[in-house]
């Protein structure tokens, strides 16, 4: 038994000193999840404004669930703000800044007025064509 | 009450009573990031936990020794410790998730403030184990939890590719993304073969003075309500692979997985979602609560069981009182439940051993179990597992960490 916690320990220390290196710099496939993480961000805001607008949810629902997708698109937002990329991914990284900002705004407008429909069918369609965007950024 | 109908009822608590944060997080995690590939594990899980379930209630019914009181028995006091706090480690963190999951539930439905509703959370839970006797417990956080069944009538209203789903149950890899396949593997098998579950079990065998004439109604237990348990993890996989995959949705919300429901059902079936939520994670807080307080007192031969009264098992009592209380504490830091569910779920998997060996031992030992030792096909499988079990724990933590998590 303790030569498999040795065991263990060992593969675990070796895989912790092999993903601990980085800081804010995103290589091109950090990038590409971040852009992902957009695309689900904007993806369910948008789906949970689709409900919103054909009243097919509760408000407190859309009030309380568009709080917690709106943290973590900011978080998404601050990360990609902040990231240092090589020369040839700047641009990639600065669209898809802007874009994670538009969600962030989207999903914080729909959380301001969880019980508008004509404004959550507006952000339904906003949030739609950003996870477009996103999906065609990431690729 | 006739012995069919006891049956059933018990299946019925078995089936929502089977799934918890654990499987709610990796099931739906799972079916959006790999849509139906990895259905093929939830079997494998389910059948590991029969197996494993039903050698623990075989045990317990037979001497009258539950999980702990065999491990230090067969381990010794020193490594029989090392086997128990790591299970109270991954007990506790389990339950905070557990209590924080039910506050989140109880966010979506309610609006109020998420810290309140730990706080009310963790004071139902205490009423709930104070005030109701055992069947009660099981059947009312069961047949709550099987408001969960709205995710199978959800995963058909999705219209999913039932042949993409039928090739989901052939074992496979990931080409492209192997590691992160990988790490599901191991969370879903961890979710399937939560720990607690099997020492609440088999303690509850031991306080129902089971005997070896109950031995197959410890088999059927175990194989129907871990079985159509299954059932509730594939409709998740499959609802969040119908409708998270094609939109490159990544649930990290539990709020998420109440959308798998409310999107094809609308509000019925988002408010069918969270109430099964809330009791489905209520009642694995209870078990593992109550499995908590069985592993300190079986080990530590003090008085237990929920059937006595509080003064006749003052020790156990204080210790599902303070089990609560840490996993208050410890939910209260602000710790984001979801994250800490797959830190316990993959945690439990690493600590699967220390339990599982022993167990398979006694189970073989005739001088033990005498006529009901491990028969040739319960040997085979529970040879089986031990391996799947050794590959999965040692495999883990290495995979979340090279995986982030999952995330790749």
């Amino acid at each position: 038994m303790r030569s498999v916690l040795r065991v263990v320990l060992l593969i675990s220390a070796v895989a912790l000193l092999a993903t601990s290196c980085g800081g804010n710099a995103l290589s091109k496939k950090d990038l590409k999840k971040q852009i992902e993480s957009v695309q689900s961000f904007a993806a369910e805001g948008s789906t949970l404004a689709q409900g919103a607008a054909e009243s097919r949810s509760t408000t407190i629902f859309v009030r309380v669930h568009s709080e917690y997708l709106e943290q973590g698109a900011k978080k998404v937002r601050q990360k990609l703000d902040q990231a240092q990329v090589s020369p040839e991914l700047e641009s990639k990284r600065s669209d898809a800044a802007k874009l994670a900002a538009d969600v962030d705004q989207s999903i914080a407008e729909l959380h301001r007025s969880p019980g508008d429909r004509d404004t959550a069918h507006r952000l339904q369609l906003e949030l739609s064509r950003a996870a477009d965007q996103a999906e065609q950024l990431a690729k | 009450m006739s012995k069919f109908l006891q049956l059933a009822l018990g299946i019925l608590a078995a089936i929502g009573g089977f799934v918890d944060i654990g499987d709610l997080v990796f099931n739906v995690v799972a079916g959006a990031t790999f849509q139906y590939q990895l259905l093929w594990v939830v079997v494998i899980g389910v059948v590991g936990i029969i197996v494993y379930s039903e050698m623990c209630g075989r045990v317990a019914a037979v001497s009258k020794r539950p999980v702990f009181d065999a491990i230090r028995e067969r381990l010794g006091f020193g490594v029989g410790l090392g086997a128990l706090i790591s299970s109270e480690i991954v007990n506790l963190m389990t339950l905070a998730a557990e209590v924080g999951g039910m506050a989140l539930a109880l966010q979506l439905l309610s609006g109020l403030p998420y810290r309140v509703l730990i706080v009310v959370g963790i004071v139902a839970l205490a009423i709930a184990i104070w005030v109701l006797p055992f069947e009660w417990i099981e059947r009312v956080f069961g047949y709550g939890g099987l408001c969960l069944l709205v995710f199978a009538v959800a995963a058909i209203k999705l219209h999913p590719d039932w042949g993409h789903v039928a090739n989901g149950f052939v074992p496979q890899m990931h080409a492209s993304e192997p590691l992160v396949f990988a790490y599901f593997v191991v969370g879903l098998l961890g979710a399937a073969m939560t720990p607690y579950e099997v020492y609440f079990y088999s303690s509850g065998v031991v306080e129902d003075g089971w005997t070896p004439k109950d031995l197959g109604m410890n088999k059927v237990n175990s194989m129907v309500g871990y079985g159509l348990g299954g059932f509730l993890s594939f409709s998740l996989m499959i609802a969040a692979g119908a409708l998270f995959y094609p939109l490159g949705i990544e649930p990290q919300f539990i709020g998420t997985v109440a959308m798998g429901a409310q999107v094809p059902l609308g509000t019925i079936g988002l408010l069918l979602a969270l109430i099964g939520i809330l009791f489905a994670v209520g009642g694995a807080a209870i078990d593992t609560c109550f499995s908590g307080a069985y592993n300190l007192a079986q080990f530590f031969g003090w008085e237990w069981g929920k059937s006595r009264r509080p003064r006749d098992a003052s020790r156990f009592t204080l210790a599902w009182g303070v089990l609560l209380a840490l996993a208050l504490l410890v939910i209260m830091t602000g710790i984001d439940p979801v994250m800490l569910t797959e830190y316990a779920v993959i945690f439990s998997v690493v600590a699967l051993p220390l339990t599982y060996i022993p167990i398979l031992l006694v189970a073989n030992d005739s001088s033990y179990m005498g006529r009901y030792s491990n028969g040739r096909l319960a040997n085979v499988f529970g040879l089986i597992y031990l391996v799947v079990i050794l590959v999965v724990a040692i495999t883990a933590i290495p995979l979340m960490i090279l995986t982030h998590q999952g995330q790749g």
